[in-house]
C-alpha cells in the first residue's frame, strides 16, 4: 500500500475502520445465534444471549403446594420443596396479581389461620388449624435465579426428530442430493461450450457469446412457468431429475461466461503448437485446457454449489414442500412458520444448515479468488 | 468507474430477483411485497397463471436495459 502514490494514511484508516465495522455488524449477531443454539428454551426466553453466562432471573409458572399432610402440635402441616435443582428464590407470592409480594423466609397469612412460609432454597411449610385434605391448596408464584445452563439437546432434537414435516437430517441429505449433481452437470456441459467459444472458430461465435452474456442477466422467474409446464408435459413432473435440469439450465450462462473468460486468457502458443503437432480439438481440450483451467472450474463449482444450497425458489417449485424430498431451505421456512417462537430450535437448525457451505467455502477459498480474477485480467 | 457500474448492475439484478428472504421473513405483509414474491404468490397460491406470467414479464422488462447494455459491451469487446 505504501507504493501507491497519493494514498493518504487517513483514507486507509477510514477503509480499515469501515471494514472492521462491517465485519462486526455481521459477526456479532451470528455469534449470538450460536450462543442461543446451546441454551435451553426457558433461558432464551428470560434473557438475551449476552447474559448467557450470568445467573438467570426467571419468573416460574405457578406451583401448587402439595405433599403429605402431617398432624403436628394440633395443627396440620404440609412440607415440600419448590425446586429440584439448585436454585435461589428471589421473591414469591400467592396470587398472580402480586407474584412478588414476599421475600424468602417470610410467612404469608392466607386467612382462617392458614400460614405459608417459603425459604430461600425453595422449601415451604404450610400450616393450617383444620385439615387441608379435600380443600384446594394455594399456588406459589416464584421468581428464581437459576445458574446458566448449556445443552446440546437442541442439536440432537433438530437432527434426529421430525419437526414441521421431516427431520433436518433428512432434509440435509435431500439438499446434498440436489446440490452435487446440480454442480457437476453444468461444469461438464459448460467446459466443452467454453472451449468451443474460446478456441474454435465458427460462424456465429460472436453472436453466441453475446447471447450468453445477455442470458446472464435474465431473471430466472421468467423461465419458471414454461419450464414447469414443459416438465409436466414430458412426464418428469416434480422430482430430482427436474430440479437437476433446472439448476443446470439456470447455471449454464454464468458457467460458460466464467470458463470462457478464463480459457481465452490461456497462452495461445501452447494451443498452436499442439495443433501443429496434429492434435485434435478433443485432445487439446482434455490434455491441455482442462488441467490448466482447474482454478476456474473450482471457483465456478463453489459458486454453483453455494447458490444451489441456498436456493429456495427453484426447490419450492420443482420439488415441492411437506414431503420427503424437501430441501433444507424449505424446511427452515416451515420451521419459522410453525415454530417461530422456539428460538433454540431455529438457531440450531440455522447452524446445521450453514455448516456445509462454510466448510466448502473455507476449504476451497483460494481457488475462488484465483479463478475469478484470472479470467478478468486480460 | 467501470467496476462500480458492473457491480451495481449485478447487484440490481440480484435484488430484483430476491424471493427467499422476503418469503421467510414477512411473506409480503406490512407493505413489504416484492415482485418475485408476488409472482410466486399468484402462481402457486392463487393459481392465477395470467397474473404470475405478467409479473414475470415486468421483472424481465425492468432488467432489459441492463441486458441490452451488457450485450452491446460484449459485442464491442469481441470485435
Amino acid at each position: 500500500m505504501d507504493s501507491i502514490a497519493g494514498k493518504k494514511p487517513a483514507l486507509m484508516w477510514a477503509v480499515q475502520i469501515s471494514v472492521v465495522a462491517l465485519v462486526l455488524l455481521w459477526v456479532v449477531p451470528t455469534f449470538g445465534l450460536l450462543v442461543s443454539s446451546f441454551r435451553t428454551g426457558d433461558q432464551i426466553v428470560s434473557s438475551g444471549w449476552w447474559q448467557a453466562l450470568t445467573e438467570q432471573e426467571q419468573q416460574l409458572s405457578p406451583i401448587r403446594v402439595e405433599g403429605a399432610e402431617v398432624a403436628l402440635d394440633g395443627a396440620f402441616v404440609i412440607e415440600g420443596r419448590l425446586f429440584t435443582s439448585a436454585t435461589d428464590l428471589l421473591a414469591w407470592g400467592t396470587s398472580s396479581v402480586q407474584p412478588n409480594a414476599y421475600a424468602p423466609g417470610d410467612t404469608a397469612d392466607l386467612g382462617e389461620g392458614v400460614t405459608l412460609t417459603v425459604q430461600a432454597d425453595g422449601a415451604y411449610v404450610l400450616t393450617s388449624p383444620v385439615t387441608t385434605i379435600g380443600t384446594r391448596l394455594p399456588r406459589i408464584f416464584a421468581t428464581a435465579s437459576t445458574p446458566p445452563e448449556f445443552t446440546t439437546r437442541n442439536y440432537t432434537n433438530v437432527i434426529a426428530s421430525p419437526m414441521a414435516g421431516q427431520s433436518i437430517g433428512q432434509a440435509f441429505l435431500n439438499t446434498l442430493t440436489v446440490a452435487i449433481p446440480a454442480t457437476v452437470i453444468p461444469i461438464l456441459v459448460a467446459a466443452f461450450a467454453a472451449y468451443a467459444l474460446a478456441w474454435m472458430d465458427f460462424p456465429g461465435r460472436a453472436l453466441l457469446v453475446a447471447l450468453i452474456v445477455g442470458l446472464l442477466v435474465v431473471p430466472l422467474q421468467l423461465a419458471l412457468i414454461p419450464l414447469l409446464q414443459f416438465h409436466n408435459w414430458i412426464g418428469i413432473g416434480k422430482g430430482y431429475l427436474g430440479i437437476w435440469m433446472a439448476h443446470t439450465g439456470f447455471g449454464l450462462p454464468l458457467a460458460i461466461y466464467l470458463l470462457r473468460n478464463y480459457m481465452v486468457g490461456l497462452p495461445r502458443d501452447i494451443i498452436e503448437n499442439a495443433k501443429v503437432d496434429g492434435a485434435t480439438d478433443f485432445q487439446i481440450f482434455t490434455r491441455i485446457i482442462l488441467p490448466l483451467s482447474f482454478p476456474a472450474l473450482a471457483s465456478f463449482a463453489i459458486f454453483q454449489f453455494l447458490w444451489v444450497w441456498n436456493d429456495l425458489l427453484v426447490a419450492l417449485i420443482f420439488l415441492g414442500t411437506g414431503n420427503d424430498q424437501q430441501v433444507l431451505t424449505g424446511n427452515l421456512v416451515n420451521l419459522m412458520g410453525s415454530r417461530g417462537g422456539d428460538w433454540e430450535i431455529l438457531s440450531a437448525s440455522a447452524f446445521v444448515s450453514i455448516a456445509v457451505p462454510l466448510l466448502v467455502f473455507f476449504s476451497m477459498q483460494r481457488f475462488l479468488v484465483r479463478g475469478l480474477l484470472a479470467g478478468s485480467v486480460k | 468507474m467501470g467496476t462500480i457500474v458492473v457491480v451495481w448492475t449485478t447487484i440490481t439484478i440480484t435484488v430484483l430477483k430476491v424471493f427467499d428472504i422476503v418469503l421467510a421473513m414477512t411473506n409480503g405483509q406490512w407493505e413489504t411485497q416484492v415482485l418475485a414474491n408476488y409472482m410466486y404468490d399468484k402462481l402457486f397460491r392463487s393459481l392465477d397463471w395470467g397474473m404470475g406470467s405478467a409479473s414475470a414479464m415486468i421483472i424481465m422488462a425492468l432488467v432489459t436495459p441492463i441486458l441490452v447494455w451488457n450485450v452491446w459491451n460484449a459485442r464491442k469487446e469481441m470485435r
